[in-house]
């Protein structure tokens, strides 16, 4: 799959603009502050409908406008038939009105889409940026996030399964918050486990839906993250991935065989949300399930966060990016659109080889300082990649413009 | 822009329909004020007499004018089944399919805390009375939206009535009729492919 051009109005510093790009990399150069990553985090937006750097709509509406909107026109790898998708989003909030007015669009060829779980996974796009690295910095939510993105590209069911479990569990533990105000420490009467009984019920099947495909992709990540990370790391150490369920599930699953899967998962958080009843309305929050998991990294069966070297974390991170990938174009069929926000500033020759020749001939767009970089740096390390003449298109990013270069050989720069 | 506060109030009250926006609230209120004065008043009449005269009907809890209504009033109904729905306007739409011949029970929402609707605010308590007073009745067909909240309170009901050997279904959901397999969404379609049946 590859953008033939992109559309962005008020989007952070850009107010319009509309770019024609090229069918192979695209490099964005220019200055700090100018908005080259801006142009990439818009390109993510359409693909994941979420950006890489904040979960607040309203930070990428351009300074006092009240819309953005990102536009890209689409051609299929195989086929030559152009779809478009966009993402907009209206934030009208009268500040003397206490209700809210703010609205989020999709659009498939212009059409407007009654569910984001309808969108994604139209358009693939797989970024490479600095902010990688929390996937092993921090908290098991960005991990979640990572698998679930993932998932959900390639599974549009997980998608709407995420989103119903997570209207579910609020309505659950808004339940618990209703019980606590109302009786104080008392213990729960059957009424009232009866209504928490309803979410449970209703919870265990999208959860255990979602357990399943974390599962299946975990495993998958991890068989291709440990050979793209033999390769990028310079120590012999083998990288896995393990989806850990809190709560005693993964024993459970251990002992478990694969064709009842779904059901084991599904009565056993029955079970445990059932008996769990008078811990969770004393937290007033549902302790155990999929919203509490995480995805388990280890270098040679070790657990990897607390005493990694900072090498060993950019290893690791980079090869779960890769895995997505991989994973991506296995089961799209396509290559997915990548985008390379400032990464090779922080990997060594070594691990910038290992990235570029997992590129492989997808459509590619990169940000960085300096033109010069991609000749002097990058194309001596994968000369192979970089030897077709028109494969570069650069462009210069200046205060919220962009600028194409006439010259696109690489071997004029 | 500030309004007099009659108009202010009048903008407030509409915008607080259902669909209606600031805008459109502002746009319906200015078009009220140019209305000759007893067009404006023959509205505002027709909202209070509609208001007044309708009820709740005793039976089925759907909106009625007399009770019980036209539907449990109807001695050709069939009696054995209960189709249990949302909203009143919910009625009107399987009343336009001309096909079904039970007997309703409208609910008057769904459970969602989140929204501060409790299961004792939704006509629960009516159902199970009236299943407990009329023992003509077999099944019970759960039709309340597929959302994660129709689903839950559909999910209750029938742990509700089960015990007492009603039998209770839940309305199908797939493809729409006349529509191609090529254009259903993923989620339509596995849908669809769970609920199959045989043929
Ligand atoms: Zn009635």
């Amino acid at each position: 799959m590859r953008i033939r051009s992109v559309e962005l109005t008020n989007f952070r510093n850009f107010r319009r603009l509309e770019l024609e790009v090229g069918s192979s990399v695209n490099v964005f150069y220019g200055a700090n502050a100018q908005g080259k990553t801006n142009i990439l985090e818009a390109l993510y937006l359409c693909a994941c409908a979420r950006s890489h750097r904040t979960s607040k709509d309203r930070d990428l509406i351009l300074h006092n406008e009240t819309k953005y909107k990102v536009r890209l026109i689409l051609t299929s790898d195989n086929d030559d038939y152009d779809e478009s998708v966009s993402l907009s989003y209206f934030d009208e909030t009268d500040p003397s009105l206490s209700s809210p007015k703010a609205k989020r669009i999709a659009e498939h060829n212009d059409v407007p889409l009654d569910k984001i779980s309808r969108y994604i996974g139209i358009f693939n796009a797989v970024i490479f940026a600095p902010e990688d690295m929390l996937l092993i910095k921090e908290g098991p939510s960005v991990r979640r996030r990572y698998l679930d993105l993932l998932i959900s590209q390639v599974r549009p069911r997980y998608f709407h399964a995420l989103q119903r479990y997570s209207k579910l569990l609020m309505q659950r533990n808004r339940t618990l918050k209703i019980i606590r105000t109302t009786k104080g420490a008392k213990g729960l009467n059957a009424q009232e486990e009866a209504e928490l009984e309803i979410w449970d019920y209703s919870m265990a099947e999208t959860a255990a839906e979602i357990i399943e495909e974390r599962l299946v992709f975990s495993e998958r990540i991890s068989g291709a993250a440990s050979i793209h990370h033999s390769r990028i790391s310079d120590e012999k150490e083998i990288l896995s991935v393990r989806y850990r369920s809190i709560g005693g599930l993964n024993e459970i699953l251990s002992e478990t065989s694969e064709t009842m899967i779904r059901d084991r998962i599904e009565n056993y958080l029955l079970s445990r949300w059932k008996a769990t009843h008078r811990e969770d309305y004393e937290k007033g929050l549902t302790m155990i399930g999929p919203h509490r998991d995480d995805l388990e990294l280890s270098l040679d069966g070790e657990g990897l966060r607390p005493f990694a070297s900072q090498g060993q974390q950019r290893s690791a991170a980079l090869a779960l990016k890769m895995a997505e990938l991989d994973i991506l174009r296995e089961d799209t069929k396509e290559s997915p659109v990548l985008l390379l926000d400032d990464v090779f500033s922080e990997l060594d020759a070594r691990r910038r080889q290992a990235l570029l020749s997992g590129l492989g001939h997808a459509q590619v767009f990169i940000t960085c300082t300096d033109k010069e970089f991609v000749s002097r740096e990058l194309i001596p390390l994968c000369p192979d990649l970089f030897s077709q003449t028109g494969a570069f298109s650069f462009y210069r990013v200046l205060e919220g413009s962009v600028i194409p270069d006439t010259i696109d050989d690489p071997g004029q720069i | 822009m500030r309004y007099a506060p009659t108009i202010a109030k009048l903008i407030a009250e509409l915008g607080k329909l259902p669909g209606i926006g600031n805008k459109s609230a502002q746009r319906l209120a200015f078009h009220i004020l140019s209305m000759p004065l007893e067009e404006a008043a023959t509205l505002s009449d027709s909202i209070t007499a509609a208001r007044q005269s309708v009820r709740l009907c005793s039976v089925c809890q759907n909106y009625t004018d007399r009770d019980p209504c036209s539907v449990c009033g109807d001695p050709n109904r069939d009696r054995s089944t209960i189709c249990v729905v949302e909203n009143p306007r919910d009625v009107s739409t399987m009343e336009r399919m001309r096909d079904y011949q039970g007997l309703y029970h409208v609910l008057h929402g769904v459970y969602s805390p989140l929204q501060n609707v409790g299961l004792d605010s939704l006509k629960l308590k009516e159902l199970i009375t009236r299943l407990q007073k009329e023992d003509s009745v077999r099944e019970v067909i759960l039709a309340t939206n597929q959302t994660a909240e129709g689903e839950a309170t559909a999910l209750y009901i029938s742990r509700l009535i089960k015990p007492s050997g009603i039998r209770v279904t839940r309305i199908a959901s797939g493809l729409p009729m006349g529509s191609d397999l090529e254009f259903a969404d993923d989620l339509t379609l596995s849908k669809a492919m769970r609920a199959r049946h045989e043929f």
